[in-house]
């Protein structure tokens, strides 16, 4: 798989710059680390940008993809759909709930934007302005701007593989288990998913 | 068979009816009209399809590795907790059971972890184990104290459990044995140290014995504790270091409520059900044969 030993070289470069007590630090303590300037980077998600923005005094950090290849453009940013609307099929309302959704997303309602209509294909990000201004939050915008995104992992795999898969991939952040076993996990309980 | 017995037999049964009612709804029917039948079928939810499976997911079970670490760490977990919660227990409710100034405060203090939230109770003691003893590491120099992962590896994320879960049942279990303590008569007491019985002969041949009925419901509720654990591991380390410290009934809910295999899940129910129900039965078979009477 493209990218996949990238993907353990950075997790190699996390371990050996995160301290010998890193698999007990949550994200406050990730936070506060950079805050009071103990720590340089913080590996997080989007919705730590207002976070680190109030920090005082605020670090003038930016934000890049986790690398994984020398390829700029394939080096995406996860970034999150806020909230995405689902009809069941089966249902006895289809007519209605999409009655719903018509007046949600009517213009000039301005409830919701539609930004696709198939289920597993929510674009990660559109062009987006607000948030906290920061360095940081620059970069994010950046990132949205010309479409490098790509979507958190539990919309992208079947559900409940987010779950499974950092629980596999934390052996080897603690040393336990090698990039090879990893692999061989995740496709193993991937497959249990989607069986 | 007394008289009174017979003749009003009926309205025994009669008053034992609203309990039984409320047993057979929220345990009986479900188990055996739910949780049994379910195990036997091929069911994701997500998909919504339903198929028999047989004995299969049962089959499944014996190779599943990630529910065997679960089984074991659950075995690791009751063996530690309940002999070391009944053991401490019993130790605090002999020394508060002397006179001695302030111990209804004391006892109080003890209790207190009982009435706490235990993801409440989990999140403090993470707090301490993350932050709190690194910073005395730190400020006492004590650098194989700052090493210490607490979180980071099976066996001392184990510990950290076992500890916390010890630390909030004590309480609770030095209140019946404070209870059972109390209940003992005095003049058997007094008439075992004038015939010599003293200090722990007088502990494991008088007060032991009589305290056997109380070590028979404290054993039964921290054994049946100890397997249904899940809020403290779950709240402290989400079964990790990579699922080392998951119990059974949080593979269980795994399965069933993130993984969607409800059939699977149903079945890895029914074994932990079975598992508690074989171990309590023997456990009150054996504490109730060596209970005497007074």
């Amino acid at each position: 798989m493209e990218g996949i030993d990238e993907v353990f070289q950075f997790a190699d470069i996390m371990k050996q710059y995160s301290g010998g007590n890193m698999m007990d630090q949550d994200s406050t303590s990730g936070f506060n680390a950079l805050a009071n300037g103990q720590a340089a980077m913080l590996v997080s998600g989007e919705f730590s940008l207002s976070t680190v923005a109030h920090a005082n005094p605020v670090p003038d950090i930016g934000c890049f993809a986790i690398p994984v290849s020398n390829d700029a453009a394939k080096n995406k940013l996860s970034v999150d759909v806020g909230t995405c609307y689902v009809i069941n099929s089966k249902t006895e309302h289809l007519d209605l709930c999409k009655r719903v959704l018509e007046y949600m997303s009517d213009p000039e309602q301005q409830w919701i934007q539609v930004l696709t209509a198939d289920l597993g294909d929510a674009p990660p990000a559109m062009p987006y302005s607000g948030g906290v201004p920061s360095s940081a939050m620059d970069d994010y915008t950046a990132y949205c701007d010309a479409g490098n995104t790509i979507p958190w992992v539990y919309q992208q795999y079947a559900n409940g593989f987010d779950v499974t898969s950092g629980d596999i991939f934390q052996g080897y952040m603690a040393g336990a288990k090698d990039q090879a076993t990893v692999i061989q996990e995740l496709n193993e309980s991937y497959l249990n998913f989607i069986e | 068979m007394s008289i009174i017995y017979k003749k009003y037999r009926k309205f025994y049964y009669l008053l034992l009816l609203p309990a039984l009612l409320l047993y057979a709804c929220s345990l009986l029917i479900p188990l055996f009209g739910g949780t049994i039948p379910y195990s036997f079928l091929k069911w994701n939810l997500m998909s919504g399809k339903k198929s028999m499976a047989g004995i299969s997911n049962y089959i499944k079970l014996l190779s599943d590795e990630g529910f065997r670490t679960a089984f074991f760490f659950n075995l690791k977990l009751g063996v530690f907790t309940i002999v070391g919660s009944n053991l401490a227990g019993f130790i605090l409710a002999y020394f508060l059971n002397k006179n001695i100034r302030a111990k209804g405060v004391i006892r109080s203090l003890f209790f207190i972890p009982n009435i706490i939230s235990s993801v409440l109770v989990a999140f403090i003691w993470t707090f301490i184990f993350s932050q709190i003893l690194p910073n005395i590491a730190e400020l006492m120099h004590w650098d194989w104290l700052g090493s210490i992962s607490w979180f980071g590896s099976p066996g001392t994320a184990t510990f950290t459990i076992i500890l916390v879960s010890v630390w909030q049942q004590i309480g609770f279990l030095m209140m019946i044995y404070t209870a059972g303590l109390q209940t003992i008569p005095m003049d058997l007491i007094e008439a075992g140290k004038i015939d010599g019985c003293t200090g722990l002969r007088l502990i494991r041949d008088i007060q032991l014995p009589l305290l056997m009925p109380t070590i028979t419901i404290n054993l039964f509720v921290s054994i049946s504790g100890a397997f249904k654990a899940f809020d403290v591991p779950n709240a402290m380390t989400a079964g990790g270091p990579y699922g080392t410290t998951m119990p059974v009934a949080m593979d269980i809910y795994k399965e069933a409520f993130v993984k969607y295999n409800m059939g699977y899940g149903s079945a890895k129910s029914v074994i932990l059900f079975l598992t508690v129900a074989v171990v309590t039965l023997i456990q009150l078979n054996v504490t109730r044969k060596r209970e005497v009477e007074y």
